[in-house]
């Protein structure tokens, strides 16, 4: 990559892709946040950990890949390095999808409000182990299972698995019908 | 907020629904926040020094007294071993994953942080453990020589047995412990690898 000197009057290109990504993505970042951290504190720091990083690692891209794969790639991966950090005595209680599928259900969900329900699912996230979380999470952004693929490294069949998984565990635990 | 929901897409556009306040830094700010990320990594550099200094000093002062050669030898050796120790622990400790890039797949990504941690708990025992073994060995030789004279010999023996085999049991136990979460840390790679392609 060509480098290109700072000038104070001209912003780096690097300044640009990351106004735009932030722009962009800054809610989808803050959602990835709130999945990953509940104290809200840790979850602005967190943020702005994701978006210092985002900035920093901006200077190496290429646009081999979308900016929207780059951006999630990169504030996953901060997300979980900060889970790696902040919470490794826990990662041992946290499920794969199917084992938090299969955990006892306290109450139905059904007449539950939308606050509640997204209580609810937020709490189901946060159980999740790391990788399953990052896969719940790109879901429910609505990505497609080909984009999901190419952010998380998963082959085409453990993406279509880990989708099915994850409506079954929307359904059991949330009620949610596909 | 009265809408109930009844389907997965509903769980999605509820999830998109999430209240929000998008963060946008600007490049002023994010340079100050980067001069400051520096400084913490500089002070945090600057405090490992100082407690390095703060453990080497009562080293160098007990090897100054006037014990005998070999005392001063030991203690130099011994030295040396804990500066190699803390170096390596310090050129190892830097960030946690080197080989990922940031914008690495995330199966890619959580793969090198287990790698990299287990490579270092693999390797501890000859970069932290066996540097320092030597030195320990030197002074616990020159130490006895100099109580030898001073005290009944059997309870120099007993006591030299009794602080080896503690000191060997130590040892062991560390390195059997680090072999262990490196094993823990292998199938946890295996695992992941056969999650990606589940």
């Amino acid at each position: 990559m060509t480098s290109i000197p700072y000038s104070a009057t001209e912003p780096l290109p690097q300044e640009q892709l990351y106004v735009r990504a932030a722009e962009q993505f800054g809610a989808a970042l803050e959602r990835l946040a709130c999945g990953y951290e509940r104290d809200t504190d840790r979850r602005r720091d967190l943020l702005q950990e994701i978006h210092l990083e985002l900035w920093r690692s901006l200077a190496a891209f290429e646009f081999r890949a979308s900016l929207r794969t780059w951006v999630y790639r990169i504030a996953h991966n901060v997300a979980a390095k900060h889970i790696w950090r902040e919470q490794r005595a826990r990662l041992g209680q946290m499920l794969d999808l199917e084992a938090a599928a299969e955990a006892p259900i306290a109450d139905a969900t059904a007449g539950l409000e939308e606050a509640q329900v997204l209580q609810r699912l937020l709490a189901e996230i946060h159980r999740l182990v790391p990788l399953d979380r990052q896969v719940m999470l790109l879901y429910l952004d609505e990505l497609d299972a080909a984009t999901i693929g190419e952010i998380t490294g998963l082959s085409a069949g453990a993406v279509a698995t880990k989708i099915h998984r994850i409506k079954t565990l929307l359904a059991r635990r949330l009620g949610a019908k596909e | 907020m009265e809408q109930k929901v009844v389907s997965v897409q509903e769980l999605q556009a509820l999830w998109q629904r999430v209240p929000t306040t998008p963060v946008v830094i600007s490049p002023l700010e994010m340079r100050t926040k980067i001069e400051g990320f520096r400084g913490h990594i500089r002070r945090r550099n600057v405090k490992e020094l100082i407690t390095w200094l703060i453990a080497g000093v009562p080293l160098c002062w007990i090897g100054s007294w006037p014990i005998s050669l070999l005392w001063h030898v030991s203690c130099a050796v011994l030295l040396l071993g804990c500066a190699f120790a803390a170096v390596s622990l310090f050129r190892r400790s830097g960030p946690l994953v080197r080989d990922a890039p940031p914008a690495a797949a995330l199966v890619q990504f959580h793969r090198a942080q287990l790698e990299h941690e287990r490579d270092m708990l693999r390797g501890m025992w000859r970069w932290y453990v066996l540097p320092v073994m030597p030195g320990i060995a030197l002074v616990a030789y020159a130490a006895g020589r100099f109580i030898w004279a001073r005290l009944p010999h059997m309870t120099v023996i007993l006591g030299g047995c009794c602080l080896f085999l503690a000191a060997a049991l130590v040892t062991l136990w560390t390195i059997v412990v680090q072999l262990t979460w490196a094993a823990r840390l292998q199938r946890r790679i295996e695992d992941l690898d056969r999650y990606r392609e589940a």
